[in-house]
């Protein structure tokens, strides 16, 4: 019985000892993360900007292309890449000052604003209309907008599908409350909808494609003429007013960057393979139907539009204020 | 038979697995949907080899260390405070009841704003989430300690540093011990949501990627992963149960 004892003891203290091991290897895995590309001396007296992307949007094509961070370093700057998963909790990191910079779809900026946030606009790209959609199971019934009349619609509350789908259903005569609406994120969203446990879904790039690819869904309709689906480069208002020298190399560098990546599919392919977890066909499909491109804040039709999303969330009862998009745009 | 025994807990999950495969293999389950546990493991085996799963397992187990070790020692401190001054139970007890049943996924942007995106803002979350099982442990452990033993100790006329080392400490140990196993669950549940914040690693990151991309694959397998450390924290917790309670056995032997 004694020997068996001190068998389990020392089974256990090597079990705790291999514990305590990894946990240090995790502590020096973290060390050399937030070291990297940090190490020369002269980065030293450089601002950090801490830029927030999601992962193969454009702010991480930007990230990937590297120009900007190079060109950012001359006018003393040091770009810090931080990843999110979703533009909520990248806009509470950014409007609370943790970061400076940020990229999100056209709707968590309107929402932002209205709740009294400092958040700004100092960029924007081109339309990414024809990377949205509404997607249809292979042998729905459904073949028009106005048959969506009834049926369970799946889609995320405050995405951009919100404004899509609201508008879509308009051409149609009809209002969200003609629907039954199932508020679901895209994973939760692309189970359902494999499932058959919901008769439509809005979604977008690469959801929707691979959605298309493994599931036969079909393509009720794109975003176009419905919504231009805007991305925008977002900052606070404080901290733009005083470095308009980096949000002027932004929008140069990102139209550097979105060139790059119209040139180089098969790059962005193999990176959204890699990254993100993407079959090679899913990508391709994704890639091959958008051209990346950098829009200017002074265009009226970009502005009109988030405009209208503030207007179309505020009769909906989605957020509580009216508001001026204007007011949170930056002067190029 | 003794040796038949031990395998009795494991019963339940193998008829699981081996049911979860032949679902898989027969085609009841939709691999596109959920994968079948091979593929769960050829996935794990992938990552293990190109370095992902073990680099995220290190930094989890960092993180979740560091939190339980902080979070632990407040809720310890804490209970004792509250367990022996009237005074401070009565100013912290309420407070702390009610901020333990706020959800932590709706803590998650009050701690952006408080403590940022960074390493600091994932450690204190899974802090505060280890915090209220020993906090509460420690709390009832030392309130039930025997009166009679107490007494014993009075009538002994034993020092204030003592009476504390010898009876009431040990009188609470073993629901200390049970809040230590019951915070060392609560450790990888709240890691998870702390890791959806700006991690580039860590098995909570690599889940809800794998999430955002309907990686189920991944997924799945980190699901497993949980499972596997959860079972292990907790055996190694109930071992030194047994060895610093085995006291407790020779007394009611005697």
């Amino acid at each position: 019985m004694k020997k068996k004892n001190t068998f389990k003891k020392i089974i256990y203290s090597l079990l705790a000892l291999a514990w305590v091991a990894t946990a240090v290897a995790g502590f020096l895995v973290l060390r050399s993360e937030s070291n990297q590309g940090s190490s020369s001396t002269d980065s030293k007296n450089l601002t950090v900007v801490n830029f927030g992307y999601q992962r193969g949007d454009e702010a991480d094509i930007i990230r990937m292309n590297g120009q900007f961070a190079k060109d950012a370093k001359k006018l003393g700057y040091k770009i810090k890449w931080t990843l999110f998963q979703d533009g909520t909790s990248l806009l509470t990191a950014l409007t609370s000052n943790h970061i400076q910079f940020g990229r999100t779809g056209n709707t968590p900026p309107v929402v932002s604003q209205a709740s009294g946030t400092n958040v700004v606009y100092v960029g924007a790209t081109t339309s990414k209309s024809e990377s949205s959609m509404i997607l249809v199971p292979e042998d729905s019934e459904i073949s028009s907008i106005a048959d969506l009349k009834g049926k369970t619609v799946a889609y995320g509350f405050g995405t951009s599908s919100t404004y899509f789908l609201i508008k879509a259903l308009q051409s149609a005569d009809l209002t969200l409350n003609d629907i039954t609406e199932t508020n679901l994120g895209q994973s939760a969203a692309a189970t359902a909808f494999q499932t058959g446990k919901v008769d439509a879904w809005v979604t977008w790039d690469p959801y929707s494609a691979a959605a298309e690819i493994q599931n036969n869904a079909k393509v009720l309709t794109t975003a176009k003429g419905y919504s231009g689906d805007y991305n925008f480069f977002l900052s606070t208002k404080k901290w733009a007013s005083k470095h308009s020298d980096l949000i002027d190399l932004l929008n140069k560098d990102g139209k550097i960057a979105m060139k790059w990546a119209n040139n180089n599919h098969s790059t962005l392919i193999k990176t959204f393979v890699k990254e993100l977890g993407l079959d090679e066909d899913v990508a391709e499909l994704q890639v091959s139907r958008r051209t990346y491109g950098m829009a200017s804040l002074s265009d009226s039709t970009i502005i009109n539009e988030q405009q209208d999303i503030a207007d179309v969330l505020y009769d909906n009862d989605m957020i509580d204020t009216k508001i001026n998009v204007k007011d949170a745009i930056i002067n190029e | 038979m003794n040796k038949l025994k031990k395998f009795i807990p494991w019963i339940i999950p193998v008829l699981l697995i081996i049911f979860w495969q032949l679902s898989a293999v027969v085609g009841i389950l939709d691999t596109k949907v959920i994968p079948s546990p091979l593929q769960v493991i050829q996935q794990g085996i992938k990552l293990t080899k190109n370095g992902t799963l073990p680099k995220n397992i290190a930094v989890s187990l960092y993180r979740a260390t560091l939190g339980f070790l902080l979070g632990g020692s407040i809720g310890f401190v804490l209970g004792m405070a509250n367990a022996l001054s009237t005074l401070s139970r009565n100013l912290l007890d309420s407070t702390i009841q009610m901020i333990r049943n706020i959800p932590h996924l709706a803590l998650l942007p009050l701690f952006i704003v408080w403590f940022g995106i960074g390493e600091p803002a994932k450690v204190y979350l899974v802090a505060l989430g280890v915090m209220f099982p020993i906090y509460i442990n420690t709390y009832n452990g030392i309130k039930n300690v025997s009166p009679d033993l107490i007494e014993m100790g009075q009538l002994y006329q034993l020092s204030r540093s003592k009476m504390f080392k010898k009876i009431i400490f040990p009188g609470a140990l073993p629901s200390i011990l049970v809040g230590v196993r019951y915070a060392l669950g609560v450790m990888w549940t709240t890691l998870i949501v702390a890791e959806t914040v700006n991690a580039k690693s860590g098995l909570g990151y690599m889940a809800t990627d794998a999430q955002n991309f309907a990686n189920t694959k991944t997924l799945i397998l980190v699901v497993v992963m949980y499972a596997i450390l959860g079972k292990l924290s907790d055996s190694i917790a109930k071992f030194l149960e047994e060895e610093l309670l085995s006291w407790q056995v020779g007394e009611v032997k005697a």
